[in-house]
C-alpha cells in the first residue's frame, strides 16, 4: 500500500508529494499519530531513530487491528547520528522515517541522504520546525505539517503544501481511531 | 634503574618513565599516529614529524584499508595533525601504544639501562609493589572535599587525623579537597573527578589489563578499559580502530523485533519463606556466552555457521575481538578470585560492562544483532536450566537472568549436569531459608530477596546506598537479626525482636544526630527537612520526622512484610 495518512483531506493535499514532513512538540499526540500512519501504510519500511524506544510493535498491531489492515512493517532502527544516513540510503522503497534529527546534529548529511533516495517518504520530526533549523531540509520537504493538540482533540496545520495555502484542519481524539463521529452536527446539518 | 613503570609523562622526542620509590628516567622515543590522507607528504611538511610508513591494513568487514603511520617527536604535534587529517587507532591511546612499543607497560618491572627498557619477568597474577593510598577528607556528613579532617587507607591500614597533620610519601594516591596538596606522589587521582566504581587498587589492575597509564584512566569510565582491551586485540590483527563506526541494522518485521528485543529472563517468585534450597548461579553469564558463542561485530550475521529464531546468525570461521578480549578477562578474573577479591571485583565490571557495551551505539566493537543475541542465548540458557530442574524434580522457586533458585534433594547433581549442559561454569550456595517478597499490592518482586548462607546473609533489593544513614543502619542490623535464624520457623518467632528494633530506630529517628539523616545521590548529601530535600554541604538544617519514620516503618514492611 502507498503512504496514507488515512485522512482523506489531507491525503489529497499531500498527493503524490515525495518529501513530507509532520512535526509536533506534544510527543504522545506525534507518536500516536506516526504509529496509525505506519499501520495503514503497511507494507512499509520504517526508520527510527532514537537512542531508545521510538516504536511500539504492539500499539502499531493495534492500529492494524482498528483499521484492519495486515501489511508487513519492517522496522530499521539508527541509534547514533552516523547511522542515520546509510540507513536511509540502504532501503528500496517507500518510507517512514520517524525523528531523523534527533540528536539535532550533521543536519545536511541527513538531509542529503533523505533527498538522494528516489522513494517516498513520510518524516516525523519531535521539533518545532519554525524555531529549530528550519533553514535544513524545510526547502526540501513538498509538504510541511504541524500537529497540535486541542480541546477534546488534535489539528493539523499545514505549514507548506504545493495545492494549498496555509489552513487548519481539526481533528477529534476519535477520529485518530478511526471512531470519529460527526456528534451534534449530524442532526444540525439534517 | 629498576622498577614498577608508575607513570609516563611525554617529552621532545623521548618520554619519562616515573618509578615506584619516585625514580624517574628518559627514555628516547617517537609517537605513532595513524592516517588516512592521500598527500602524506604534506604532513611530512610538519618540523616534529619524523617518518612514514604505508601499511595495509583491514576493516570489520575484512575490507583493505590503506593507513599511513607517521612518527612524531612529541604530543603537540600529535594534536595538530589529528586535527587536520582523518586520524584512526586513536585507541589504545598513543602514549599506551608507545610504552607497548618499548615494553614498559604499566605496573610491569623494568630495568632502564643506558635508554633502553628491558622488561623483567614476573608472575603474571603478581600486584605490583607499589605504595597506594587512598585519602579522603571528611565533614560532619561524610566524605566531603571541603572537610578539615581525613580518612586514609594505606596498605589496608586505615588512619584518621586532621588533614593539616597529613604528610604522606606514596607512588600512587587517590585523594580529595587539600589533602591532594598534602601527599607527595607523583600520580594524584582526584576522587572528585573519578567516573569508575572502583578503589586505587582497582585502577592499577585496570591499568595493568589495558596497559593504560593511570593517569588515562583515572577519569575514564569502565567502558574505555573494556574498549582498549579489544583494541589491543585488534591492533594485534592489523584491524583499524575507527573512532564512530555507523552501522545499518537489518530490516526486522514487528514479529522479529518482538522477539530479538528483550532482556533476560526473570520468573515471579513464589513468595514467603522457603527452607532448604539451592542457589545456583552461572558465573559471568554474560560474557561466557559472548566467548562460548563468538559474539562480536563482526560474527554476526558474517556466515550461518550458527543460525538463531530471532533471524541473526553467527559465524564461527575467525575468533570474533570482543571474545577473544574477554576470554583473557575471564581466566585473568576465575585465577584472581580467590588470590586477590578487590582485584578481581575490578575485573567483574569490566565483564559486567561488556554485555552492555556491545549494543552501546558509540560502542567501536558491538552492534545491536549481538547484543540481541546474547540476551537471546541468556533466556535459552535459563530455560534449559529450568527443564532441567524439572526433570530432576526439583522445584524452581525463583528465577533472574542468571540465577535460579531451586529446592529438592538432587541439587548437587543438578548443577554438575547443568555445566554439563550449557557448558557455563555454575556457583551453588545452599541457603537454610530464603525469603522471597512480593510488592505492596501483593504481586510478586523478583529483585528482592533475603537468604542465610553458610557464608552469611545474601541480602538482594532491600539495601540501597541512596538511603538515609539511620535506614541503612536499621536494615543492616535487621538482617543480622535475621541472620540468627536457621530456619523459616525460627525466622518468624523473631517478629517480636523485629518490632522492638523497630520502635528503637523509631525513637532514635525522633532524637537522632545529624548525620542519621543524610542521604547520598550521585555525591552529595541531603537531607529531608520540612520544605523539602537540602544539600547538607550547607549546614545541618532540621529535618522532617514523618519522612524518616515512614521510611523506616516501609523498610520493614519490604522485610518482614511476608510474615
Amino acid at each position: 500500500m502507498a503512504l496514507t495518512v488515512g485522512f482523506p483531506e489531507l491525503d489529497s493535499i499531500i498527493g503524490r508529494d515525495q518529501l513530507v514532513e509532520f512535526y509536533s512538540l506534544d510527543w504522545e499526540l506525534l507518536k500516536l499519530f506516526y504509529h496509525r500512519v505506519i499501520a495503514l501504510s503497511a507494507p512499509v519500511t520504517v526508520v527510527v531513530v532514537a537512542e531508545r524506544g521510538g516504536l511500539d510493535p504492539q500499539l502499531v498491531e493495534r492500529f492494524q487491528r482498528t483499521f484492519g489492515t495486515r501489511g508487513e512493517v519492517r522496522v530499521m532502527r539508527g541509534f547514533k547520528v552516523e547511522d542515520v544516513p546509510p540507513t536511509l540510503q540502504v532501503s528500496e522503497e517507500e518510507m517512514i522515517v520517524v525523528d531523523p534529527y534527533h540528536h539535532r546534529r550533521k543536519y545536511s548529511s541527513i538531509v542529503s541522504a533523505l533527498r538522494s533516495s528516489k522513494w517516498r517518504k513520510f518524516v516525523f520530526s519531535f521539533m518545532d520546525r519554525e524555531s529549530e533549523g528550519s533553514t535544513f531540509g524545510l526547502h526540501s520537504a513538498h509538504s510541511v505539517f504541524e500537529l497540535k493538540r486541542g480541546i477534546g482533540g488534535f489539528a493539523v496545520r499545514v505549514v507548506k503544501s504545493v495545492t494549498t495555502g496555509e489552513l487548519e484542519i481539526p481533528y477529534g481524539n476519535w477520529d485518530m481511531f478511526g471512531r470519529g463521529d460527526p456528534g451534534l452536527m449530524r442532526w444540525l446539518l439534517r | 634503574m629498576e622498577g614498577y613503570v608508575v607513570d609516563a609523562i611525554p617529552g621532545d622526542g623521548y618520554v619519562t618513565l616515573v618509578l615506584d620509590g619516585h625514580k624517574a628516567a628518559n627514555v628516547r622515543t617517537t609517537f605513532p599516529l595513524y592516517a588516512i590522507t592521500q598527500k602524506p607528504e604534506r604532513v611530512m611538511e610538519h618540523p616534529d614529524v619524523v617518518d612514514h610508513v604505508e601499511e595495509v591494513w583491514r576493516d570489520l568487514d575484512g575490507r583493505e584499508v590503506r593507513l599511513h603511520r607517521f612518527e612524531l617527536r612529541n604530543f603537540r604535534a600529535y594534536r595538530y595533525v589529528s586535527r587536520r587529517v582523518r586520524t584512526v587507532n586513536q585507541l589504545p591511546t598513543p602514549l599506551s601504544q608507545t610504552l607497548a612499543r618499548l615494553r614498559a607497560f604499566p605496573f610491569k618491572k623494568v630495568r632502564i639501562t643506558e635508554g633502553k627498557v628491558e622488561l623483567l619477568q614476573e608472575d603474571e597474577l603478581a600486584f605490583p609493589q607499589v605504595k597506594l593510598a587512598s585519602v579522603s577528607t571528611v565533614d560532619w556528613y561524610g566524605p566531603s572535599r571541603w572537610g578539615s579532617e581525613y580518612v586514609a587507607v594505606l596498605d589496608g591500614k586505615v588512619v584518621r587525623g586532621k588533614v593539616k597533620d597529613l604528610k604522606l610519601k606514596v607512588d600512587v594516591a587517590e585523594c580529595s579537597g587539600i589533602s591532594c596538596d598534602k601527599i607527595d606522589a607523583p600520580v594524584k587521582l582526584r576522587m572528585e573527578e573519578r567516573r569508575s566504581p572502583v578503589s586505587v587498587r582497582g585502577l592499577v589492575e585496570w591499568s595493568l589489563l589495558s596497559r593504560t597509564p593511570i593517569r588515562e584512566l583515572a577519569q575514564a569510565t569502565i567502558g574505555k578499559v573494556l574498549t582498549t582491551n579489544e583494541a589491543w586485540v585488534a591492533l594485534s590483527r592489523k584491524i583499524v580502530v575507527w573512532d564512530v563506526v555507523p552501522r545499518v541494522e537489518k530490516p526486522k518485521t514487528l514479529t522479529q523485533l518482538k522477539g530479538a528485543d528483550k532482556g533476560g529472563l526473570v520468573l515471579f517468585p513464589k513468595v514467603g519463606c522457603h527452607d532448604q534450597v539451592v542457589q545456583v548461579d552461572f558465573s559471568s553469564m554474560y560474557p561466557s556466552l559472548i566467548v562460548k558463542y563468538n559474539i562480536s561485530a563482526e560474527t554476526v550475521d558474517a556466515c550461518e555457521d550458527l543460525t538463531t529464531e530471532i533471524g541473526h546468525s553467527i559465524c564461527f570461521r575467525e575468533r570474533g575481538i570482543v571474545p577473544e578480549a574477554l576470554s583473557w578477562l575471564l581466566k585473568r578474573r576465575e585465577a584472581l578470585r580467590s588470590l586477590d577479591p578487590e582485584r578481581a571485583e575490578a575485573i567483574k565490571w569490566i565483564l559486567v560492562a561488556s554485555f552492555g557495551y556491545l549494543g552501546y551505539r558509540n560502542s567501536r566493537f558491538g552492534r545491536i544483532e549481538a547484543y540481541e543475541l546474547v540476551t537471546y542465548f541468556a533466556r535459552r540458557t535459563l530455560r534449559t536450566a529450568i527443564d532441567l530442574a524439572r526433570e530432576l524434580g526439583l522445584e524452581v522457586l525463583h528465577g533472574i537472568v542468571d540465577s535460579l533458585i531451586v529446592r529438592g534433594s538432587d541439587a548437587d547433581q543438578f548443577s554438575s549436569k547443568l555445566t554439563e549442559l550449557t557448558g557455563i561454569g555454575v556457583k551453588t550456595e545452599i541457603m537454610d531459608w530464603v525469603v522471597l517478597t512480593a510488592r505492596r499490592d501483593g504481586l510478586p518482586y523478583p529483585g528482592r530477596y533475603l537468604g542465610r548462607t553458610r557464608g552469611g546473609m545474601k541480602v538482594k533489593g532491600v539495601q540501597r546506598s541512596n538511603q538515609p544513614r539511620i535506614v541503612q543502619e536499621f536494615l543492616g542490623e535487621l538482617v543480622e537479626l535475621m541472620e540468627e535464624a536457621e530456619n523459616c520457623s525460627q525466622l518468624r518467632s523473631l517478629r517480636g525482636k523485629g518490632r522492638e528494633l523497630l520502635s528503637k530506630y523509631l525513637q532514635r529517628a525522633v532524637s537522632g544526630s545529624p548525620t542519621d539523616y543524610v542521604l547520598w545521590v550521585r555525591g552529595v548529601p541531603y537531607v529531608r527537612g520540612p520544605m523539602g530535600f537540602y544539600d547538607a554541604r550547607y549546614g545541618y538544617g532540621g529535618r522532617y520526622l514523618p519522612y524518616y519514620l515512614n521510611y523506616i516503618r516501609r523498610v520493614y514492611e519490604e522485610v518482614f512484610g511476608w510474615l
